[in-house]
């Protein structure tokens, strides 16, 4: 058969390259500092005030920081999740991404500060601190025409990435702290770094004498076992430099972020310039120093009775969700998410303690897990999935155990049951608006019955048992929270009055729900800076404290007339326990750290910025439209690669390109061989990539790559190619996905097989075209390594063109995996299977398996035995047939973690042993050819962290392979991913 | 004989001493709950922490654009139109795509006349006229819009020809025809099963023996409307009359409630303003309702298929938002100047012709 493929292709090739039109538009807004961009018309109402809010914090942080940035800050308003977000980077361009979604008070974790001004606030200082060049980053980034991103297919861009932006490679808790003491500073003390669930988390690790980690240990072990995981990052972090603050003032703690002429490039040895001290020891130094401010706030608390409770479970439960008391059997229901396991639903007895899994939550948050509530009438639970996307609304049925999904992206949390009518209220967030909505039996839509002014938010919101009364926390664009009750007849009219019950002034009145009598309210608050238990006595207006705590308690839930099921703040997270309904009338507060270096160093209080409405968006902006990809496309960084080609090293150039929003990435390289051993034809290297939205068009003459110089195995090949490729997602609700890719590519002038590097060819031309479908739901616990949970699937259709003839090739894969009761560790079967009708005797009709596949150094998939191609033990290609079959049996061990293996600038976090036997078949129609063999064998991961940022993997390999009637043969492997 | 007094005898202490003990022992004890000396930031109370706090912004100090457009979007009915997969389709149509940001309908949205008659107070106070929303919420009126003979009607150049003639919307505007209407006949005639027949209907003799319609018909704009060449051959076409005799269209123009509605002294007054019929006769206007992109559009398969759609037909007439239209709190916002600033702005206009009402699914 004859294609005219050269015409295909190039028609494709030019359809490819008319995206315009093909995709939805993005707007801007600019200024002379910003390029602010938005994909919906819808989210345009929040410009003036994002322009406003980010024009007022970068006025004051250029000053600050004596720094104004080379270029414009691109930022990129999306609505990707129900609750605010925000990320900055700066290599290669400054770029921030907002969510508009209000935020999550969930124990007071983030403060009720208005969020883009915060936002704005602390992104900004990422921009300012990391993208501020010292003369030297400077000389650099004149030399490399840009700031140079580290990619894993150059690894020498790592060096030129540390050149050209060094304060990018320093850990989380760096990044991270000065970001979050700003914040605070400018926002008037409204910040994290004068936060109660800050201080709360270190006087329960000093009343526990729980292990406070050490400055390596934090990132290498700390916030991977600690319930809160990348969160651990912020607490420590903002905790050192406020004590840095209160020992040695903010100047010299500018003076580390700062870069200026003549500063250490790392921020390690910048640390010890500016306070003359190593950074271990200082940090060592904040944690006795940090024990004593913590016992003497104890030592406060314990002035007066401390509420005794009894714990109801064994051990802490991590991050649990709102809880609901099932009385006839005497049973709780709460969420919970803790390291080890995935999230669930959990039902536990109230008098025994035992735990149960009821069901698995999917996409189950950090801190409030999901949002649940309960119809006690049918014992049905009510609870969210996918609560760091768009919410899905679920119900599960205690007695049958069945789980339903009824309402798909309904972005609404905060659920209440009326009992009254068996109805659901919410709170939807959309757009950046909350809404309070109702969602009545049988659950299928909502429908709006409030929707707020922007600013305000509604959350935590309760229903009394007779379905009459609403209550919420309502907190104001100045951060000023309250305790409200509304009427739900009212409501549904259209009424939006409502009364305040109590008001918190800047302390959020947390998780308050009714007794079943609807007389009383019980929640939580800091007011006295420890989360203690309150109750409100409606009739009579007033506010009780029920507990006097040295941690705190929270999401109090009435069992009984004078008892209390609530949750302790521990090390490990919350604890169910049982407290009795009493009134406390003496509570001491305790010290805030944040509170005693304002006091110590006033000058943060003029650090406080104006509102933004001083400053006029109209007036500032210099342009609005659409936002061209194309007509932003710039030189992104030009530098030196060193490439493999065979086995000869090559050295060139690479020039990189993209738009600021990367929606266009465009790379060239070209490099030459000067070994005389290599042909003349063959010295000269080139390639190109394209990528925009879900295509991708790549090219290369004489293709060569970094790895090859290490081998064994190799991809650099004679002759060139020109290659297509889409990827799109026909489902995309992570954790689950079904997405289908195609390439199509055509080589000419080849000596070696693509796809084989020990296969020959006597053609000089072919063509492939492939298609998969590839499908995945693995999930994963908090701090994993991989994915420990699911199945994933794979159908793949591979047709090579050769001489006018066809060679099509068809495989499909499925794995499933399951976490065991060993946290961390998972046992997975993988199967594979694969046919082909072609000319056995023609190379391109086989399959060929063989070996790990690992380079000696690399940058693919670590754990490479797992693909349908490998088999360690067998030498690479050794096994070969037109039709095959796979198992690979697998059981991966819990990961060692390691507290403190390295310094600063290199160390080992973990080690993870996999164990595997497999075995494969082929040839199976043709007994004389057919070869069937097994293997056993083992991998071992140990994965290092250099310069804080780069995590780089070093694996050991070894298994054995036998073959019916063959010698046994072995093989070990050693690489060195350099780049996750 | 020795007068000496005796040495009285020595009193025990002891009793002393277990008083003190006593004394003793409850001081120890009080001390052991309440502490001595006082402890610094003992407070005896619920003691508040003290935390710094500059000023922080207030409401006034957000400055947003438009938000008023925000709530309207956050209602469940509009979503549920909005979100509608044929109606999706329907707004992503080349034709549909092409009326709404062509130059003629842009402009119309734009032109001053509009923009002042959408903020009559009349015409608001007609929209929002119980008997207008639940006319307009009933299942007969939204059966109507979805017939296609209907918007094949609409989109015929005779007939939108006729809607842009000066003459008829002057007429349409006349004192004379506006009470017609609401006299009831005229709709009632309107509803004949045949129009053509020689045998006219009752209520088609009464309409024309009303005083009002013959007042009406003696203005000089609606005598030159119904001789224009482009209002007959409108109403003529097939497709009108096809329209016309659809039970679901005859079924709504004798709703009581429409009738009400056309009757209103709001809806009676919104018509006679002048800034109404200037911007029904704006060359704007009528040049985007006859312009081929929207008459296109109107015929497209998705849109009809968008309008027919139960989910679409059940969301306009579900019970909820006719409540809802008939809402103090809804009728206040249409009439509020912020709303029909809102509505008159650049900004919204731009905003419905660049998709801002369209799907928020991101990229």
């Amino acid at each position: 058969m004859h294609y005219p493929l050269r015409a295909l292709l190039l028609s494709l090739l030019i359809a490819a390259l008319s995206p315009s039109g093909l995709y939805g538009q993005l707007f801007e807004r600019e200024t002379d500092n910003l390029r602010l961009v938005y994909y919906s018309k819808a989210h345009e109402y929040l410009v003036p005030h994002i322009v406003g809010c980010f024009e007022n914090a970068f006025r004051f942080e250029s000053r600050l920081f004596d720094y104004r940035p080379a270029e414009k800050v691109n930022v990129l308003l999306q609505d990707f999740g129900d609750y605010a977000s925000g990320a900055a980077n700066t290599v290669p361009f400054d770029f921030m991404s907002i969510g508009i979604a209000p935020f999550s008070y969930v124990y007071e974790t983030m403060p009720a500060e208005e969020r883009f001004n915060l936002m704005m606030m602390h992104e900004l200082v990422h921009v300012m601190t990391m993208d501020k060049p010292s003369p030297r980053d400077s000389f650099f980034r004149s030399m490399f025409l840009g700031k140079v991103a580290p990619i894993p297919e150059q690894p020498l861009s790592m060096l030129y990435a540390y050149f050209t932006g060094p304060r990018w490679y320093a850990p989380r808790w760096y990044v991270e702290s000065i970001a979050v003491f700003m914040e605070t500073w400018m926002a008037g003390g409204l910040g994290r770094a004068l936060g109660a669930y800050d201080e709360m988390v270190f006087r329960t690790m000093v009343r526990d004498s729980s292990y406070i980690f050490d400055v390596v240990g934090l990132e290498a072990e700390g916030t991977k076992v600690d319930f809160q995981v990348g969160a651990a990052s912020y607490l420590y972090g903002t905790r050192f430099i406020s004590y840095l603050a209160l020992q040695h003032g903010p100047g010299p703690l500018l003076q580390w972020f700062i870069q200026s002429p003549g500063c250490s490039a790392g921020y390690s040895a910048q640390f010890e310039e500016v306070y003359h001290a190593s950074l271990d020891d200082e940090w060592q130094r904040w944690i006795g120093w940090e024990k004593r401010w913590q016992q003497a706030n104890l030592d406060s608390l314990r002035r007066y009775p401390i509420t005794p409770y009894r714990n109801v479970t064994r051990g802490a439960m991590g991050s649990v969700s709102r809880s609901f008391l099932d009385q006839g059997a005497n049973r709780t229901y709460v969420a919970v998410n803790f390291p080890g396991q995935t999230p669930h639903i959990a039902s536990i007895d109230v008098t025994t303690g035992s735990v149960e899994n009821l069901h698995e939550v999917r996409g189950g948050a950090l801190f409030y897990v999901t949002s649940l509530t309960y119809d006690p009438a049918s014992r049905t639970l009510f609870y969210t999935a996918d609560n760091n996307h768009w919410r899905d609304l679920y119900s599960y049925e205690v007695p049958t155990g069945t789980s339903r999904l009824l309402m798909k992206d309904v972005r609404t949390g905060d659920f209440a049951f009326n009992r009254g009518d068996r109805s659901l209220w919410g709170v939807r967030h959309f757009n950046g608006i909350s809404t309070l909505v109702r969602i009545p039996y049988p659950y299928n839509e909502w429908n709006q019955v409030l929707s707020f002014d922007y600013g305000k938010d509604i959350f935590d919101i309760d229903i009394s048992p007779d379905g009459s009364q609403l209550i919420g926390a309502l907190t104001h664009v100045d951060g000023k929270q309250f305790l409200i009750r509304m009427k739900t007849s009212a409501l549904l009219a259209g009424d939006a009055s409502f009364d305040t019950l109590y008001d918190f002034v800047n302390s959020t009145p947390a998780n308050f729900v009714f007794s079943e009598d609807g007389t009383r309210l019980y929640g939580s608050s800091y007011y006295s800076g420890v989360s203690n238990i309150v109750r409100y006595d409606i009739a009579k207006r007033a506010m009780e404290w029920v507990t006097n705590g040295e941690t705190g308690f929270f999401r109090p839930l009435p069992l009984s007339r004078d008892s209390l099921l609530a949750y302790h703040f521990t090390g490990r997270g919350f604890e169910p326990v049982v407290i009795a309904d009493r009134t406390v009338t003496d509570v001491n507060p305790v010290g805030y750290l944040g509170q005693a270096v304002v006091d110590s160093f006033p000058v943060l209080k003029t650090w406080a910025l104006p509102p933004p409405s001083a400053i006029n968006a109209d007036s500032v902006t210099t342009s609005a439209g659409v936002y061209s990809p194309m007509g932003n496309i710039r030189l992104a960084s030009v530098y030196p690669i060193v490439e493999g080609y065979k086995v000869y090293p090559g050295y060139g150039l690479r020039f990189n390109f993209s738009d600021p929003l990367f929606l266009h990435r465009i790379d060239l390289s070209a490099s030459y061989t000067p070994n005389r051993s290599v042909p003349g034809d063959e010295r000269l290297h080139a390639a190109f990539n394209y990528n925009f939205w879900e295509w991708g068009l790549n090219g290369a003459w004489n293709g060569a790559d970094f790895y090859d110089i290490f081998g064994p195995t190799r991809v650099s090949r004679k002759g060139s190619s020109l290659g297509l490729n889409y990827r799109n997602y026909l489902t995309f609700e992570e954790p689950e996905s079904l997405e289908f890719s195609g390439d199509l590519a055509g080589y000419w002038g080849l000596e070696r097989l693509p796809e084989y590097q020990n296969i020959a060819v006597t053609f000089g031309r072919f063509y492939s075209f492939n298609a998969a479908v590839k499908y995945s739901l693995l999930t994963r616990s908090l701090g994993a390594v991989e994915e420990e949970n699911g199945i994933r699937w794979e159908l793949s259709s591979l047709n090579d063109e050769v001489n006018g003839v066809v060679y099509p090739r068809v495989y499909g894969s499925l794995e499933s995996g399951t976490l065991l009761p060993i946290d961390h560790s998972s046992v997975w079967l993988r199967a594979a299977a694969g046919y082909s009708p072609g000319n056995r005797a023609e190379p391109f009709s086989n399959f060929y398996f063989g070996g790990f596949g690992n380079n000696w150094v690399d940058h693919g998939v670590i754990r490479r035995y797992r693909e349908y191609y490998a088999f360690p033990g067998a030498t690479l290609n050794s096994i070969g047939g037109t039709n095959f079959g796979k198992l690979l049996l697998e059981w991966v061990l819990p990961p060692l973690r390691f507290r403190r293996a390295g310094g600063e600038s290199a160390y080992c976090t973990w080690a993870q042993l996999a164990l595997f036997s497999g075995g494969i078949a082929t040839n199976m129609d043709d007994p004389a050819l057919a070869q069937t063999v097994g293997d056993i064998g083992a991998q071992l991961d140990f994965r290092f962290v250099f310069f804080s940022a780069l995590e780089s993997t070093l694996s050991f390999g070894y298994a054995t392979a036998v073959e019916k009637r063959e010698k046994m043969t072995q093989e070990v492997m050693v690489s060195l991913k350099i780049l996750r | 004989m020795d007068n000496a007094p005796a040495t009285p005898p020595k009193k025990s202490k002891r009793p002393l001493w277990i008083g003190v003990g006593v004394v003793a022992a409850c001081f120890v004890i009080y001390i052991a709950f309440h502490g001595w000396p006082p402890i610094d930031n003992a407070s005896g109370t619920i003691g508040a922490a003290n935390k710094y706090r500059a000023g922080q912004m207030s409401e006034k100090d957000v400055r947003l654009q438009n938000p008023e457009v925000q709530k309207i979007l956050q209602n469940d009915k509009i979503q549920a139109i909005i979100n509608n997969d044929g109606f999706k389709s329907a707004l992503a149509t080349p034709a549909f795509t092409a009326a709404m940001s062509s130059p003629a309908f842009t402009a119309a949205l734009a032109t001053p006349q509009l923009a002042s008659a959408l903020a009559q107070p009349g015409l608001a106070a007609a929209l929002a006229t119980p008997a207008l929303a639940a006319a307009m919420a009933s299942p007969a009126f939204t059966t109507a819009l979805a017939t296609p003979q209907l918007a094949s009607a609409l989109s015929a150049p005779a007939f939108t020809a006729a809607l842009s003639s000066p003459a008829f919307t002057a007429a349409l505007a006349s004192p004379a025809f506006t009470s017609a209407l609401s006299q009831g006949h005229l709709t009632a005639a309107l509803t004949a099963a045949n129009l053509t027949s020689p045998a006219l209907k009752a209520e088609l003799k009464a309409t024309l023996a009303s005083p009002a319609l013959q007042s009406a018909l003696k203005t000089p704009e609606l005598q030159a409307a119904l001789s224009s060449p482009a209002l007959s051959a409108a109403m003529q076409s097939p497709a009108l009359q096809s329209a016309l005799q659809a039970p679901s269209l005859q079924a709504s123009l004798k709703s009581p409630e429409l009738q009400s509605a056309l009757s209103a002294p709001a809806l009676q007054a919104a018509l006679q303003t002048p800034a109404l019929q200037s911007a029904l006769q704006a060359p704007a206007l009528q040049s985007a309702l006859s312009a081929p992109a929207l008459q296109a559009a109107l015929q497209t398969p998705a849109l009809q298929s968008a309008l027919q759609a139960p989910a679409l037909q059940a969301a306009l007439s579900a019970p909820a938002l006719q409540a809802a239209l008939q809402t103090p709190a809804l009728q206040s916002a249409l009439t509020s100047p912020e709303l029909q600033a809102a509505l008159t702005s650049a900004a919204f206009t731009s905003a419905l012709t660049s998709g801002a009402f369209g799907a928020q699914a991101p990229q």
